[in-house]
C-alpha cells in the first residue's frame, strides 16, 4: 500500500507507509483503515490541511532518512529534553528561522515528536548563553516593555538562574 | 470688499517679507540693521510675527506629511516588489518580522523554553525579559513542574526525614500535598542550590591591647565563610580572611588537601529548609544548624544560623557563641559543574 500525501496547496506526496507512519497522527489514520499489506495497488491519500507542499516535504524527507530509527518510547522527560541534538537532524535543520518554525509547527501537528523535540533544541541552542539583547537581535523580537518594567521582570524571575 | 482684502494680503506680504530679511541679518549677526528691519514691518503690520510663525508651522506640518507619505508608498512598493531587491533602504532593516512569534504558538514555546530551562538557567531568564508575550509564557505552571523535577529528586533528606514526611523522588507524587500546584510547592518546599557558593561575610570590630598606650587601638576584622553542598551529601566549607575572588574560582572538594583549613561534612535538609551538617572527630560530632530563606524576591537565597556545637562522647552538648556570624548569600558560579550522583526516575 502506498499513501499518498496532500499538502494544504495541494501538492501528492507518494511515500512508503512506514516512512507516513512516522507520523503518529497519519499512522492512527491507517490503523482505523485495518491493515492490508499484502495489498500492493491500494493507494490512499491523506489530505494535511495546515501544512504547505515545501515543508511537508522537508518533513516527509526527515521521516525517510528515519524510517528505521528505534526512538525511545516516551521516556522521562530529564534524559530526553536534555540530550542534544543528533548530527544528521542538526545539518537537516540548518535552515532559514521561517522554514524552521513551520517545520516544528508541521512535526507537532502531525505528531511526530522526535522531530518536534530536534526542532525545539535546536531553537533553545540558538538562545542559550546570550543575553535579553542578543536574543532580540537574533529573533528580531520588539522589545515592547518600559526600562522599568523590564527591570522589574528581571528582578523578579532571576532566582531561576541559580539552582 | 475684496480689494481691501487683497490689499491688506498684499501688506502682510511685505510685513512678512521684511521680517525674514531682518531674520537673516539677525542671523548673521547684524543685529541693528535686523531691528530696523523688524520694526518697519511691525508698523506696517503689527500682528506679523504671529503670523509668520503660523506660516512656518503649516509649512513644517505639510513637508512631514509628504515625506511621511513618500515613505510609505516607498515600503509598499519594496513590499510589493517583494524577494528580489528588498534592502536598498537603511531604513527597511526596522522591519523583518519575528518569525518566532508569528509562527509558533504559546504551547511550542513553552516546550523551547522548558529545554532552556534544562540546558541554561540564565538564558531562560534572559529570554523572559524579551518581550511581554515570551515573559507570559516564559513562568507557566510546565515550567514550574520542570523546575520542581530538577530541583528536587536532587535534594538530600535523611532516612528518618523521608519516613517521617513520605518524601518521594517522584515529584507527581510530592505535588499533591500543594494540590498539584507546583509553584506553590516551589515557593514553600526549601532546596539548596548547587551551582554556586554560599558565602557569609564576617565584620567586627576589635579593641586592641589598652596597656601600652593612650588610646586604644582598634582594628576592624573581617573574614568569610565560604559553604558549598553537593548532591551526594557532603558539604565543603572554609573559613578565611582571603575574598571571594581567590576563593570561589579554586572552591571544589576536590582541592580539600590544598585549601588550607576548609572541612569536609555531611549534610542533608529537613522538609521546613533546616540544614544540618554534621562533622565526627575522635572526640567529638561538631553539629551546624542553618536554615534556608528567601532573599526578597530570590528564592531560597539566604542561609540564617540557627546554632552551632558540639556532642562530646557522653552525648553532653555545648554551643558556640554565634552573636558575630552573619547569614551566608548565595553566589550563582557558571563554572561550577555539578554531578548528580542518582538517576532520577
Amino acid at each position: 500500500m502506498s499513501i499518498s500525501i496532500i499538502s494544504s496547496d495541494g501538492e501528492p506526496f507518494k511515500v512508503e507507509r512506514k516512512v507516513a507512519e512516522r507520523s503518529v497522527l497519519i499512522k492512527n489514520m491507517l490503523g482505523d483503515l485495518g491493515n492490508d499489506d499484502d495489498d500492493d495497488d491500494e493507494s490512499f491519500e491523506v489530505p494535511i490541511p495546515n501544512v504547505r507542499g515545501s515543508v511537508l516535504q522537508k518533513i516527509l524527507e526527515w521521516c525517510e532518512h528515519h524510517k528505521d530509527t528505534a526512538f525511545p518510547d516516551d521516556e522521562d522527560d530529564d534524559s530526553r529534553k536534555s540530550a542534544p541534538v543528533e548530527e544528521w537532524d542538526r545539518e537537516f535543520l540548518r535552515v532559514d528561522q521561517e522554514m524552521l518554525y513551520e517545520i516544528i509547527l508541521g512535526a507537532n501537528y502531525l505528531n511526530i515528536r522526535p522531530l518536534l523535540d530536534a526542532g525545539c533544541k535546536v531553537v533553545a541552542e540558538m538562545i542559550r548563553g546570550k543575553t535579553p539583547e542578543e536574543i532580540r537581535r537574533t529573533f528580531n523580537i520588539v522589545n515592547d516593555f518600559s526600562p522599568e518594567e523590564e527591570a522589574a521582570i528581571k528582578r523578579e524571575n532571576e532566582w531561576a538562574e541559580d539552582r | 470688499m475684496t480689494k481691501e482684502i487683497n490689499d491688506e494680503l498684499a501688506v502682510q506680504d511685505k510685513a512678512i517679507n521684511l521680517y525674514k530679511q531682518g531674520e537673516q541679518k539677525e542671523l548673521t549677526g547684524l543685529m541693528r540693521d535686523a531691528i530696523i528691519l523688524y520694526r518697519s514691518a511691525i508698523k506696517l503690520y503689527p500682528g506679523v510675527e504671529k503670523l509668520y510663525r503660523k506660516q512656518l508651522s503649516e509649512q513644517y506640518a505639510k513637508e512631514k506629511e509628504e515625506s511621511t507619505v513618500d515613505q510609505l508608498t516607498r515600503m509598499k512598493l519594496s513590499s510589493e516588489s517583494d524577494a528580489d531587491a528588498e534592502v536598498e533602504d537603511d531604513n527597511a532593516t526596522a522591519v523583518d518580522p519575528c518569525w518566532l512569534l508569528e509562527i509558533l504558538p504559546d504551547d511550542i514555546l513553552i516546550e523551547i523554553i522548558t529545554i532552556l530551562a534544562y540546558i541554561d538557567p540564565r538564558a531562560h531568564v534572559s529570554f523572559s525579559t524579551t518581550c511581554q508575550r515570551i515573559s507570559r509564557v516564559s513562568f507557566d505552571p510546565i515550567i514550574y513542574k520542570h523546575l520542581c523535577k530538577q530541583i528536587y529528586p536532587h535534594q538530600v533528606y535523611s532516612q528518618v526525614t523521608r519516613d517521617l514526611n513520605n518524601i518521594s523522588d517522584d515529584q507527581e507524587e510530592m505535588v499533591k500535598s500543594w494540590d498539584f500546584n507546583w509553584k506553590e510547592m516551589l515557593h514553600d518546599r526549601p532546596f539548596v542550590k548547587y551551582h554556586g557558593v554560599y558565602i557569609s561575610k564576617v565584620s567586627y570590630i576589635s579593641e586592641g591591647e589598652r596597656e601600652y598606650t593612650f588610646y586604644a587601638p582598634v582594628k576592624l576584622v573581617t573574614y568569610f565563610r565560604y559553604l558549598r553542598f553537593y548532591p551526594d551529601g557532603t558539604a565543603f566549607k572554609l573559613t578565611t580572611t582571603d575574598e571571594p575572588a581567590i576563593i570561589v574560582p579554586i572552591f571544589h572538594k576536590e582541592n580539600h588537601e590544598s585549601i588550607k583549613n576548609s572541612l569536609l561534612t555531611k549534610w542533608h535538609i529537613e522538609m521546613d529548609g533546616q540544614v544540618i551538617m554534621t562533622r565526627k572527630t575522635s572526640d567529638f560530632e561538631f553539629v551546624e544548624e542553618l536554615k534556608v530563606v528567601h532573599l526578597g524576591d530570590r528564592k531560597y537565597h539566604r542561609l540564617l544560623w540557627v546554632n552551632s556545637g558540639t556532642i562530646d562522647k557522653d552525648g553532653e552538648r555545648s554551643y558556640f557563641n554565634m552573636k558575630k556570624e552573619k547569614p551566608f548569600n548565595f553566589s550563582g558560579v557558571k563554572r561550577y559543574e555539578v554531578h548528580y550522583g542518582r538517576t532520577v526516575a
